[in-house]
């Protein structure tokens, strides 16, 4: 397994749209699917890895993060008890890398749970529910174009059957 | 906004487009509130995040009588409310696996100056109504009951549950002003429920301070920890498989230590931040718990001592008792409350503490203090000499 992790090793990556990056393998195995797919191809390093799931200007946005992620230590398992008390903090660069427009918002999450980089999601995933915190329903609305589908004898009964869990 | 030609191929992607594990994922970091809001916003954000809201029930609610009206009755509204909801949507009953509801109330309803705490007089129909959530709730784990003040009985509302938990956590009740016998009466009141429930593995009794009588070898045969007081300990801990320990409560008896011993496994991580101890009463711990890796605990200060020694000089004193925890790796001293600890001054007197501790100790690998700050013994890198390294908690306040 001695050349799999060999650090000057190029990796190829071909995305839905047929553009081909190539990358270093510390870089491209941030992603926890690339690592296993290029385990399993072994060692015939000009095979591209094709990614179905991913355009081009997603995943160049992806590789920027990985690239500038490429030498984080493996995250510790965490437990998954204390769901409620996690914390929404994303670090400085993260948050800086983090600033598009919603649309690349969930590519980038949705690209980062298909390719399987945890720290990626997280931080996707924290950004959201940052932008939703502390917001009325009609606000959640606006801001993610939803439309109420409720009549609004549903809308006072969902809102008093819920009333327990609000702060007051 | 506007729609191109070619987004019948590639619609812009929203929040709805997402699928549900990953909405899900995202909900997860949310606070109930704001679950609430996204559940009244439409109707596929009501079905993830209701799930999501449902399995971990967790109410704290305040259950003060009127000031102006002491005779009214008190409704815990909150409580009451989410009873009400999955009594209405018994579907929402079976997404349940974690629930936590705490009363509190004021000072003056509690024992001041050694009265008996005021009984709460609560509005009929809530004892019913939670014995209903807890009955339809039949995949809840964990459960945690603080009902101060209530007077009823915990038999009236666990009566009949299905669920088996692996985590319990029951307190906050009082005996009714003159009913001493109360506590004598329902004696067998938490033994009767504890039987039912073979698969728990954690349990907390704030407030049960007496033996428990159950059956050793029969009951409770997956304990591994327990939080409480000695004296229910004592009669717990004797042949199960405890291996965390913390006690709270009134000063634990030698009677009380020497069965907390006979745990089938020996205490691991023994926790004593509920107990003011002084360094003779934790050399009276050592005799009977000898091997704990992991000990918490919150040291006994006079105050007149305070203004003799400095709070380093009695951590000292700590010096004599280590040397009987032969496993010790961790020593979290955080608990104790030292005035005039911080800043510093103090890391070369930690630092002194750590290598005296260390040398009664070989085992010592951490230490956090009073002060907050976290040392750990080991090498700066790779070919180094081993020494003691302060590390600043984020909690201490400092980057």
């Amino acid at each position: 397994m001695s050349t799999t992790e060999d650090k000057t090793r190029k990796v190829k990556l071909v995305t839905s749209d047929n553009e081909e990056f190539e990358v270093d393998w510390e870089v491209a195995t941030r992603s926890v699917l690339i690592k296993h797919m290029l385990e399993d191809i072994g060692e015939s390093e000009e095979q591209a890895i094709p990614l179905p799931n991913v355009t081009a200007n997603v995943l160049k946005k992806v590789l920027e993060w990985c690239e500038h992620h490429r030498k984080d230590p493996e995250p510790a398992p965490e437990s998954s008890d204390d769901n409620r008390k996690r914390t929404l903090e994303i670090g400085d660069w993260d948050a800086k890398f983090i600033q598009v427009d919603q649309e690349m918002l969930f590519e980038i999450i949705l690209a980062a749970n298909y390719l399987d980089i945890k720290a990626l999601l997280d931080v996707g995933c924290k950004t959201v529910a940052n932008m939703i915190k502390g917001k009325q329903p009609e606000e959640i609305r606006k801001m993610f174009n939803i439309v109420n589908d409720f009549t609004p004898e549903e809308e006072a009964q969902i809102k008093k059957e819920n009333e327990w869990a609000e702060d007051r | 906004m506007l729609m191109d030609v070619d987004d019948e191929y590639h619609p812009p992607l929203d929040l709805l487009a997402l699928p549900n594990e990953t909405l899900t994922t995202i909900f997860v970091y949310l606070p109930p509130p704001a679950l609430v809001a996204l559940i009244r916003s439409c109707r596929r954000l009501q079905s993830v995040c209701e799930r999501l809201l449902y399995s971990n029930i967790d109410i704290e609610e305040n259950v003060d009588d009127d000031v102006r009206d002491p005779n009214a009755l008190v409704t815990p509204v909150k409580t009451d409310g989410c009873c009400t909801a999955v009594r209405r949507r018994p579907h929402l009953a079976t997404v349940i696996k974690r629930i936590s509801i705490r009363w509190t109330r004021s000072r003056r309803n509690g024992h001041r100056n050694g009265q008996p705490e005021v009984p709460l007089r609560l509005a009929p129909g809530i004892t019913s109504a939670l014995k209903c959530l807890l009955h339809m709730a039949a995949s809840t784990t964990t459960l945690i009951l603080y009902l101060a003040g209530f007077r009823g009985s915990y038999r009236e509302v666990l009566d009949q549950c299905t669920f088996r938990l692996r985590t319990l956590s029951l307190g906050g009740r009082v005996a009714a002003p003159g009913v001493h016998a109360f506590e004598v009466g329902a004696s067998s009141d938490i033994e009767w429920f504890l039987q039912r429930q073979p698969h728990i593995a954690h349990l907390h009794l704030p407030d049960t301070h007496r033996e428990l009588r159950l059956r050793s070898g029969v009951d409770l045969p997956f304990l591994t920890s327990f939080r409480g007081d000695a004296r229910a300990a004592a009669s717990l801990l004797p042949g199960r498989p405890v291996r965390a320990l913390a006690l709270s409560g009134s000063e634990p008896s030698e009677a009380a230590l020497i069965a907390c011993g006979l745990a089938r496994n020996p205490i691991r991580s023994l926790d004593l931040a509920g107990l003011a101890v002084t360094p003779t009463q934790l050399l009276t711990i050592s005799k009977h718990l000898t091997a704990p890796e992991t000990l918490r605990i919150r040291l006994a200060l006079r105050h007149t001592l305070h203004f003799t020694f400095s709070g380093m000089m009695l951590l000292s004193a700590l010096t004599q008792v280590l040397g009987a925890f032969h496993s010790l790796t961790y020593l979290d001293l955080s608990p104790t409350n030292v005035d005039g600890i911080r800043g510093q001054q103090n890391e070369t007197e930690e630092r002194s503490l750590c290598s005296s501790w260390a040398s009664v100790c070989a085992s010592l690998r951490r230490v956090k203090f009073p002060s907050g700050t976290e040392w750990t013994f080991g090498k700066e890198r790779e070919g180094g000499n081993w020494s003691w390294r302060p590390k600043r908690l984020p909690s201490a306040g400092r980057r």
